[in-house]
Parts: C-alpha cells; sequence; structure tokens
C-alpha cells in the first residue's frame, strides 16, 4: 500500500508541524472526554441540584466542542500547507488525483486515531486521577464515577465529524489548484494578510446579539437551545473579531511612523502581522478559555463563600429545635447535661413562637398559600415583642406594617399582601429565630407584626415554638452533642437544626458542584498553559531565522529580548481583556444559577469576581513570562 | 580567493565580528574587533559593517522599504533620515519601484539589490560580501558586480569573498587564501578587466599546483 507509507511518510516528514498539531488536538480530546465523562459517567444527574449541574455541563460540551473544532481546523489549514508541495511531488511522479485524495484521508485518518488515542487515555487517566485527589481533598462528596465506553464512543464520533469536514475541505483544495501550483504552493510565504471590514463588523455584531441573549435569558430547560445559540454567536463572534479586529489594530500601528519605526515596534508589529490569522486564532481561543476558567472558578468560589452565608441565613444559632410546645423543664435539664458530658458551653437559651409556617408563592407583593411543585416560600409570622425582646431591638410597628426576613431572596416590594391584606414592608436583615421547618427546600420567610393578633392574621396556624441557644467547644464535640440533644429528645430530625449538621448537610449538597467547577477549571488551566506554550515554541522556530539574520545587522541580545518582550506585551493584553469582557456578559447567567441556588449575593459576587480576575492574570503573566523563556531560548539559540 | 574549506568566510565572519580569531587581532578603523563585548560588537556591526549574503537574507515579514531601513531603525534614527538616504541609493540601484512589495514578489537578482541598499544604506566603513553572486544567473551577476564597482569608485570599500574569477575580475586587489592562510595577492592597477581576468586565472591554476607565484 503506497499511500499508506507515503502518508507515513508525509507524518514523519514534517514531524516539526505534526507533533504540536498531534498534542493541541489531543488536549482537546481530553478535555471533551472529561467533560462527557461528567456527565455520562458519573451519578451528577441524580444528585441533589444535579439537573442544573448537568445543564451547565452540556453547554461546557458545547463550548468546548465548538473551540476544539475551529482550533483543529485552523491548525490543520497550515499542515496541509506544507503537505501541498509533496502531494505536487507525487502528482508530477505520476500519481493521479485519486491517489492523492488517498494520501490525504489515510493521513488524515491517522492524525485522527492518533488523537483519540492519546486523548482518551490521558482524559480517563486525568479524570481518574482527578476524581481520587479530589475526593480525598475535599472529604466525600456524594460524587462517584462509573467507567463506561459510552463518553468514548461520544468523543470518537465528534472528533470523527471535525476530521471528515477537515477531509472535505482538503478535498475540495485538491480539485481547485493543478499540480504546478499545487508544488509552487507552499514555497510561497504567507502574504501579508488584508483588513476584513466586513468581517470585523459580522463579528461584533455576532458577539453583540450574543451578549444580548446571555443576558435577556433565565437558565429554564426550555431556554437551552438560546443559551447554545449565545455560546456559538459568542464563540464565532470572538473569532472573528480578534483575526480581523488584530490585523487592524497592527495595521494602523504600522501606518504611524513615529511608532513604527522604532526599534521594538518594528520588529515586533511586523512579526504579528506577517501571520496574524493564525495568531488571531490563538489568541480567540486562548481568550474564550481564560473566560471559561473565569466562568467555571467564579460560580464554584461563589457556591463555597455562598454556602457559609447560607449556613448563617438557616440557621442563626448553633441549635435550634422546633417543637409544638415549649421545651419542658426536664428536657432542659437533658440538654445541661449533655452540654456538660461533651465539654460544651452554652449560651443563654432563647425562645420564639412563631406561626406554623404554610407554603406558597409570592406573585408580585401578593404572597398565595399553595403547595404544588411552583411552590418556593414558606411563610410564618410572629409578634414585635418577641423580635425586639430577642434581637435587643426598638422597632414600633403599626397595624398595617410589619418587618419582613427573607434571607436569600430579592424581594423589591415596599408592600406584601398577605390573607386578603395588604402591609407596608420593611425589611430586616437579622432574625435568630430563624429556622428551615422540616428541613424543605424553600426559602423561609419571616414577617414580624405589630400584635399576636396580626401575626394569626398574617398566618393562621398554629404556634410552634423554636428554642434556640449557642454552642462552644471543638466542632467535634459540637456535633457530638448536637446528635445527643436530638437523641436524647426524641426530636424529629426535620425539626432539628444544628449548624454542624446543616454545614455537613450542605457540603454533601454542594460539593459535587464544586467538584465539578474545579475540575473544570484544572482542566482549562492546564489546556490554556498547553496552548500558550504550543504558540510560543511554533512562533519561535517560525522567528528564529528572522532573529538570526537580524542579529547579523547588528541586533544585540538585549535588544532581541527587548523586541521580544514588546512583541509578547501586545498580544499578551489582547485576550485577558477579551476574556473579561466576555465574563462581564457572563455574569447574568451566573447570577441566575446562583439564584437558583439561593445563594446569591452581590458583594459576594464581586468580590469572588475580582479576586479570580486577579488571580487568572497573576498565573497567565507567569505562564507567558516563563513562555517567554522558552521563545527566547529557541530564538537565540 | 580560495578553495572551499580555505578559510575565507571563517576570516569574513572574524571581520564581521561574527566570529572570535584564535590568534591574532583585526584592526577596523584603528579599532581591535577582537575584543568586543557582544553589545559593542552588535553596535559595531550596524554602525560600521554592511553585508551582503549569498541568499539575500531578507526579511518575509517586512517590505522591501522596511527591510532596508532596518539597520537605521535599530540605530535609532527618525524616519525622515531613513527617507533621504534611501532616495539616492534606490536610484544607484534601480530598485525605485521594488520598495512598497514584498521580498517574496520580487526575483532574486532584484532580491540582492534590495540586500546591497541595506547594506549601503549605514554609510558602513567595509562593506562584507559572502559570495554575493552564488545565487544568481551570469546576467545578474554582472548587474551586481558592476553596481559594486560604482559604489567602489564612489570610495566604498567593498571586501567579497568569491569562487569566480569573474566576479573577482571586478575588484582593485585580490587576495588568494589558502589553509587559513593568504598565499598570494594581486593588483589590478591600470590593467583592463580582462587582463586582470587572466592574471587571476594563472594565479588560481597556480594555487592549485600548489606553486610559488611571484
Amino acid at each position: 500500500m503506497v499511500q499508506l507509507k507515503l502518508a507515513l511518510h508525509n507524518l514523519v516528514k514534517s514531524k516539526n508541524q505534526s507533533l504540536p498539531f498531534i498534542f493541541s488536538n489531543s488536549i482537546w480530546v481530553t478535555i471533551t472526554y472529561i467533560f462527557l465523562s461528567m456527565i455520562y459517567n458519573t451519578n451528577i444527574k441524580t444528585n441533589s441540584y444535579g439537573a442544573v449541574a448537568n445543564y451547565i455541563l452540556k453547554l461546557g460540551l458545547i463550548f468546548i466542542i465548538l473551540i476544539a473544532a475551529l482550533s483543529t481546523f485552523y491548525a490543520e489549514r497550515l499542515l496541509s500547507k506544507q503537505r501541498t508541495q509533496e502531494l505536487g511531488l507525487y502528482s508530477m511522479l505520476g500519481l493521479t488525483r485519486r491517489h492523492l485524495k488517498q494520501i490525504v484521508l489515510l493521513e488524515n485518518s491517522l492524525f485522527y486515531m492518533i488523537c483519540i488515542i492519546i486523548g482518551s487515555v490521558a482524559g480517563i487517566t486525568f479524570s481518574k486521577l482527578a476524581f481520587m485527589s479530589l475526593e480525598s481533598l475535599l472529604g466525600t462528596t456524594s460524587l462517584h464515577q462509573n467507567f463506561t465506553l459510552l463518553p468514548l464512543i461520544y468523543v470518537a464520533a465528534i472528533f470523527a465529524g471535525i476530521f471528515i469536514l477537515i477531509i472535505l475541505f482538503d478535498f475540495w483544495g485538491l480539485k481547485r489548484v493543478n499540480p504546478i501550483n499545487l508544488w509552487a504552493k507552499s514555497s510561497q510565504p504567507e502574504k501579508e494578510p488584508k483588513s476584513h471590514t466586513l468581517l470585523a463588523v459580522l463579528g461584533i455584531i455576532a458577539l453583540l446579539i450574543g451578549y444580548c441573549i446571555s443576558v435577556m435569558i433565565k437558565p429554564t430547560g426550555a431556554a437551552f437551545g438560546q443559551f447554545i445559540i449565545a455560546i456559538v454567536l459568542v464563540v464565532a463572534g470572538s473569532y472573528l473579531v480578534f483575526i480581523t479586529a488584530s490585523i487592524s489594530l497592527l495595521k494602523i500601528l504600522k501606518k504611524n511612523q513615529n511608532y513604527y519605526y522604532k526599534p521594538n515596534h518594528f520588529i515586533s508589529v511586523s512579526n504579528m502581522l506577517y501571520r496574524m490569522k493564525q495568531n488571531g486564532a490563538g489568541l480567540a481561543s486562548i481568550s474564550l478559555l481564560c473566560t471559561s476558567i473565569l466562568v467555571a472558578l467564579i460560580a464554584s468560589v461563589s457556591l463555597v463563600e455562598g454556602q457559609n452565608n447560607l449556613i448563617n441565613l438557616w440557621s442563626p444559632v448553633d441549635v435550634q429545635i422546633v417543637s409544638k410546645a415549649p421545651l419542658s423543664t426536664t428536657a432542659k435539664q437533658t440538654i445541661h447535661k449533655l452540654a456538660n458530658n461533651y465539654q460544651i458551653t452554652m449560651s443563654q437559651s432563647h425562645m420564639v413562637a412563631v406561626t406554623t409556617p404554610s407554603m406558597g408563592i409570592l406573585s408580585g407583593k401578593h404572597f398565595k398559600p399553595q403547595f404544588n411543585t411552583k411552590t418556593e416560600y414558606t411563610l410564618s409570622s410572629l409578634d414585635l415583642r418577641q423580635y425586639n425582646h430577642l434581637q435587643n431591638t426598638n422597632y414600633h410597628l403599626k397595624d398595617n406594617e410589619v418587618l419582613m426576613y427573607a434571607p436569600g431572596t430579592n424581594y423589591l416590594q415596599r408592600h406584601i399582601s398577605v390573607q386578603g391584606r395588604t402591609y407596608k414592608v420593611k425589611r430586616i436583615k437579622k432574625f435568630n429565630g430563624a429556622f428551615v421547618y422540616s428541613h424543605n427546600i424553600y426559602k423561609s420567610i419571616f414577617i414580624v407584626a405589630a400584635n399576636p393578633t396580626i401575626a394569626k392574621q398574617l398566618n393562621p396556624h398554629s404556634y410552634v415554638y423554636a428554642q434556640g441557644f449557642n454552642t462552644h467547644g471543638t466542632k467535634w464535640h459540637q456535633k457530638q452533642f448536637a446528635n445527643a440533644v436530638q437523641n436524647a429528645l426524641k426530636v424529629d430530625p426535620s425539626n432539628f437544626t444544628s449548624k454542624y449538621i446543616m454545614r455537613d448537610l450542605l457540603k454533601a449538597m454542594f460539593g459535587s458542584l464544586l467538584f465539578m467547577g474545579i475540575l473544570i477549571s484544572i482542566v482549562m488551566i492546564c489546556a490554556t498553559t498547553m496552548i500558550v506554550y504550543y504558540k510560543q515554541v511554533s512562533e519561535g522556530y517560525a522567528d528564529k531565522h528572522n532573529y538570526q539574520i537580524m542579529s547579523k545587522i547588528g541586533l544585540s541580545q538585549k535588544e532581541t529580548r527587548k523586541a521580544i518582550q514588546s512583541q509578547v506585551l501586545t498580544v499578551f493584553t489582547l485576550p485577558i481583556i477579551g476574556a473579561i469582557l466576555n465574563l462581564i456578559f457572563a455574569l447574568p447567567a451566573i447570577k441566575s444559577v446562583l439564584t437558583i441556588f439561593s445563594m446569591y449575593d452581590l458583594k459576594i459576587l464581586v468580590v469572588v469576581s475580582f479576586c479570580t480576575i486577579s488571580v487568572l492574570i497573576i498565573s497567565y503573566t507567569i505562564i507567558y513570562l516563563a513562555t517567554t523563556n522558552v521563545y527566547r531560548n529557541i530564538v537565540s539559540h | 580567493m580560495g578553495e572551499s574549506g580555505a578559510g575565507k568566510s571563517t576570516l569574513l565572519n572574524i571581520i564581521a565580528t561574527l566570529d572570535q580569531p584564535t590568534s591574532g587581532e583585526i584592526m577596523l578603523n584603528g579599532t581591535d574587533l577582537s575584543h568586543l563585548s557582544e553589545n559593542e560588537s552588535s553596535q559595531f556591526r550596524r554602525e560600521h559593517l554592511g553585508f551582503v549574503f549569498q541568499s539575500f537574507n531578507l526579511l518575509d515579514t517586512f517590505s522591501n522599504r522596511d527591510n532596508i531601513y532596518l539597520p537605521l531603525v535599530l540605530s535609532k534614527k527618525p524616519h525622515q533620515f531613513m527617507d533621504n538616504k534611501l532616495k539616492p541609493l534606490s536610484k544607484i540601484l534601480g530598485i525605485e519601484k521594488l520598495l512598497d512589495r514584498q521580498p517574496s514578489e520580487i526575483s532574486g537578482g532584484q532580491k540582492q539589490r534590495v540586500a546591497i541598499a541595506r547594506a549601503l544604506i549605514t554609510d558602513p566603513s567595509i562593506l562584507l560580501a559572502d559570495e554575493p553572486t552564488g545565487a544568481l544567473d551570469s546576467n545578474n551577476s554582472e548587474k551586481i558586480l558592476n553596481v559594486f564597482e560604482q559604489i567602489n569608485e564612489r570610495g566604498q570599500t567593498v571586501l567579497m569573498v568569491t569562487h569566480s574569477v569573474q566576479a573577482a575580475s571586478y575588484a582593485q586587489r585580490t587576495l588568494f587564501i589558502k589553509d587559513g592562510k593568504i598565499y598570494n595577492k594581486l593588483y589590478r592597477g591600470d590593467q583592463s578587466r580582462n587582463q586582470y581576468l587572466q592574471k587571476i586565472i594563472d594565479s588560481l591554476t597556480a594555487l592549485e599546483n600548489n606553486e610559488e607565484v611571484d
């Protein structure tokens, strides 16, 4: 089989190009595999909040497939330019076009198989290792992984699709040129790119529409299609804008003679402009990956940060016991005895009587009792005297005024209408008697009314008594003590709240989401690092010759270093700016997701975003500096 | 002149400060070139030397104009200065129409003329040319050599390494190198080019036959 031999020969001969291609492509296979394996090989779907996680993962997968397809396509165009010369030679030696097609087909199939094998092995190993190490780091989460072949099959199918497109494109390229051109084609150096105003405008429009969609839609099942459209538009727009805008920018810089004819700018601007088509695509990939790192990190760190917030909202004191009647003296004595046993000191306990929470929905300012799939809230009421006593406050209320404690909701109305009456609302930030009734998943609203009669009017249900106190001792003792109290008093678990038990509960619930976020971030950081590295190395080899010539003419080592720095710096900032811009428009979507988990807190989101961006910029700088060294070493030796 | 491996290019590289001599010293305008630091030698190359290579060594990333400007840009000369320098030079070399094209769009002979412009734009003390006609056909070679002769008449020193007796016959003085040593030297004086060519051929034959020539 001559064709196979020739295909192999091409692959080995141009190993300077084909090895990086295999390398970067395998990374894409790996990332796609990890996403697929999280969707199909884990129990994430059945996990609490799993549906949302699954939804986000699927969006992430589409995002990755798009970037993978685009960057593979770009990389292959460069490779096929090299190949054309060989094919021209074969054609002159008497191979027919059919033979050439076979060679192209075989070569791409070889690439495909190599990348799939390397990528899958890396993906399986990486996800196994990640699961093991993160499990030991975070403690046991409720997330488990089972190995099935399904993700592998999907990965193989997805990349088969990408490669079939590439092969068809290559065939089409073969058809258009005759052997003489084929031969000459690769010896022609790349022409200086033209600026494409139309494409730039198209890119900007695509970006804007994508942004608009992402800002406006709410993450519900029905909006999945819209989200995909938004992602496609943003990805396509980013590539177009980066490719066209960077060329235009460099052209403008070049026109400015005072800027251009400076030693550093002169070399860097012309170097970048010369291969901006590849450069733009690479920068777009880096920018999009940085965006995904930011989104994943911000979402998962917000979850961790929000978790403590949520615990404090749901159980403001360490232990809270809810019962139909006030605690008996014997019960109190038992608690004190247990506290001694577990070396726990207790704070003064307090008790509030609130009406039994009733479930319902809020539409506008109306609270409607209702218990079905739409239920979002529970509402209960108490009188002002109890509240002022408990919180040590001095509020005064008229009959038509209430205080409202509704953590985790953004209720902006000035009035609330319950049971046919409307009250003026004043929001309060603290209520130490708060509890989550029966540990339901709904958001609790507590309404403080002027007197017990109005409290009853608001929520005509019998009273329940919430007995709460803080405990001091080691974490382990506090947890043990909480469990012991619950057992001794034979309180139903649903009416017993301990901060420590709550923490464990939440940890199990959000652990898997956090895990997912960290895993995605790590994968993306690795991918970005490798792409930046690959970019620097390949550019290093491309520029080596130029720098050698310039060194002969009189460019010193020091000036070489300066020129490289200027070149790196100009392109270095673009992806980060792009990523931050993308992030700003992704924030509303993150906000909606966090709201689903009732964890939306503007302050946390802003602080986390700011920190994450800073961390990313710092690590990006480190990566870039390190890889610039690699570039410099290649160029100057 | 000399055979392959005789040490012609090594000598040229040492004069160009790209290489260090194992012994002896190289003096140019009273400067000892063998003890320059990396930075000094870069600056020296830029300010005092012009290079013309066999393989042109134009940078594909620059237009022809920018290729010629390169050494001046490295010396931080203002744009107007470069422009003024280039005008007369491009006329002599006949490359006015090529300036705004890319090196990839012009022929070998044209490339070499652009390369000569790049070498001359700094007014170098000495122009070093390593087989400048080696990759050119005879017609283009002749053009290049004529250019060298012209600029030489205007007072520009040109040091050219070559295999070709044709090329050597354009020189005012020819040194023959064998095994790293200067074996013989010829002066053209008032001889015609053909007479001088014959003398070079004789000398070369003698060199190959290992004879001592007076």
